[in-house]
């Protein structure tokens, strides 16, 4: 028996997890100009992701797509600009994804879970 | 085989338990040396701001102390409320210095003070009864306090340093079964039960039903934090806590950056694990906190309750009536926890969507400013 946390999920980003297959970087800083990189840094045991976007990483889904300028296709509210949210949020998603400064460290599920099944995952026993 | 390994936990999480109310004494026998108490029951994620009220009220004049039971989970103090229980059990109450005693009320002593007040981090909704959400009757108030957070956590010999919604999901739901290296021992997966805080939350987040965790029941978030860092495998040892309770025990256990589903990258509820800035819960980069709620008998007036002594607990709880010279702020900071006007976001209910937020009087910068935790 399958269920599927549907509900939970936030499908533009489970897509960029699954792609990566790895590292993935959402870190930003809304300071800087991101430049891509492929990882990040090993700072006292936590990853230092740098500024910048996966290569393959596309955007959520349910926001806009920036242009090479980095505008927003219109919204002055805000978007998500090389993988992570520039301006206010209004949900879950862009506070998560927030670009930001600090350091993180990533959890690999398709790596490190034998279950995961791309997101299917099984009901609780 | 497994059988046998439970009774050691289960007789390890006991023996927790004894401890906690060795050299407990009568309440009916130290309440006379008590100036205006009031009981409360609830959770145990909170007690380091439980513990930082009631000193600061120990040292106001009149002073009033506050007696606090965590030893029943968090939904166990609105159902006392509800049903008008007398004070039952083991309380704890701190002198003007914070040195923390026990006493103890026998289960239907005559003379047991009624329940005054209580606190959770999660909504009465989220307490069942009978399987449905209970609810709350108009004569008792529920009250925002300041944000605390939940930190999934592991020992510090531990090499694990992060953990996602899904690898929470098969460890805590599935155990052993879930396949999570080296979350393997279901002895060493520490869980709490659904009257829990923390572990409704958790259940919330992950999706695995509170009445399902697997492994060993702790019964209290120190138990929980007692167990993880006693583990004889560090590596294959899991629990979780309040990141309040958690932090007062650096030294022990580690809190795992946390990667919510829609994530790419877990993050830790500060902006390092040698930091107490909260920053990440303040950004809304950290998914797992709360505004944690205080319930108590309304007044007969709007903003008032039926208990003059609770309402300067709760005056002080929710920093909405700060007795002078006392810097709430710090007193919120050291505990571990966030004043609402020191939060980028904001969010309504339990882990309801998360949206930036600038509070009217915003306290950003005398937060960051505040010493908070003191570290030895």
């Amino acid at each position: 028996m399958k269920t599927n946390l549907s509900a939970l999920k936030i499908v533009g980003f489970l897509a960029v997890t699954s792609a990566l297959g790895g590292l993935a970087l959402v870190a930003c800083s809304d300071s800087d100009n991101p430049t891509p990189t492929d990882g990040g840094t090993i700072d006292g045991g936590i990853i230092v992701i740098d500024t910048g976007t996966p290569k393959d990483a596309p955007p959520a889904a349910d926001t806009l797509v920036p242009d090479a300028s980095g505008d927003t296709s219109g919204d002055t509210s805000g978007g998500f600009v090389n993988g992570c949210w520039v301006g206010p949020a209004t949900n879950s998603n862009q506070a998560l994804n927030a670009c930001t400064d600090g350091t993180c460290t990533p959890f690999n599920n398709v790596q490190r879970l034998p279950l995961y099944n791309n997101g299917n995952l099984p009901a609780v026993p | 085989m497994m059988a046998k390994l439970g009774a050691v936990g289960a007789a390890s999480v006991l023996s927790l338990g004894i401890s906690a109310q060795a050299g407990a004494v009568e309440c009916n026998a130290v309440e006379p040396a008590l100036v205006n108490p009031i009981y409360g029951l609830g959770g145990s994620a909170t007690r380091p701001y439980i513990k930082e009220l009631a000193t600061v009220l120990a040292n106001q004049t009149p002073a009033v102390t506050v007696l606090y039971n965590d030893s029943g989970g968090a939904c166990t103090g609105p159902y006392a409320l509800i049903q008008g229980d007398k004070a039952s059990g083991s309380f704890r109450y701190w002198d003007k210095t914070g040195k923390e005693s026990t006493c103890t009320w026998t289960a239907g002593s005559a003379s047991a003070p009624p329940v005054a007040f209580a606190n959770m981090g999660n909504s009465i909704g989220l307490c069942k009864t009978n399987g449905q959400a209970t609810v709350l009757p108009q004569t008792i108030a529920d009250v925002e306090g300041p944000v605390v957070g939940v930190s999934v956590i592991v020992p510090k010999a531990s090499s694990e340093n992060s953990i996602s919604t899904e690898a929470a999901y098969f460890v805590f739901g599935f155990g052993k079964a879930g396949q999570v290296s080296p979350w393997l021992d279901d002895n060493l997966i520490i869980r709490r039960n659904e009257n829990s805080f923390v572990q409704l939350f958790l259940a919330k987040a992950t999706g695995v039903p509170e009445t399902k965790f697997k492994g060993i029941d702790a019964k209290t978030n120190q138990a929980s934090i007692q167990l993880v860092k006693d583990a004889a495998t560090p590596n294959a040892a899991i629990g979780f806590a309040s990141s309040d309770v958690a932090d007062d025990n650096r030294a022990s256990v580690k809190t795992l950056a946390y990667q919510h589903i829609g994530q790419s990258c877990g993050y830790l509820p500060d902006s390092s694990n040698t930091a107490f800035d909260r920053k990440n819960i303040r950004d809304g980069h950290y998914y797992l906190w709360t505004a944690q709620h205080y319930f108590a008998f309304k007044g007969a007036t709007a903003g008032t309750y039926a208990d003059p002594n609770v309402e300067k607990f709760l005056g002080l709880a929710t920093g909405k009536a700060v007795p002078q010279g006392v810097d709430w702020i710090n007193l919120v900071k050291k505990s571990g926890e966030v004043p609402r006007c020191a939060m980028k976001v904001w969010r309504d209910g339990d882990l309801g969507e998360l949206y930036s937020y600038q509070d009217p009087s915003p306290c950003s910068a005398a937060y960051d400013a505040a010493p908070g935790k003191v570290v030895q």
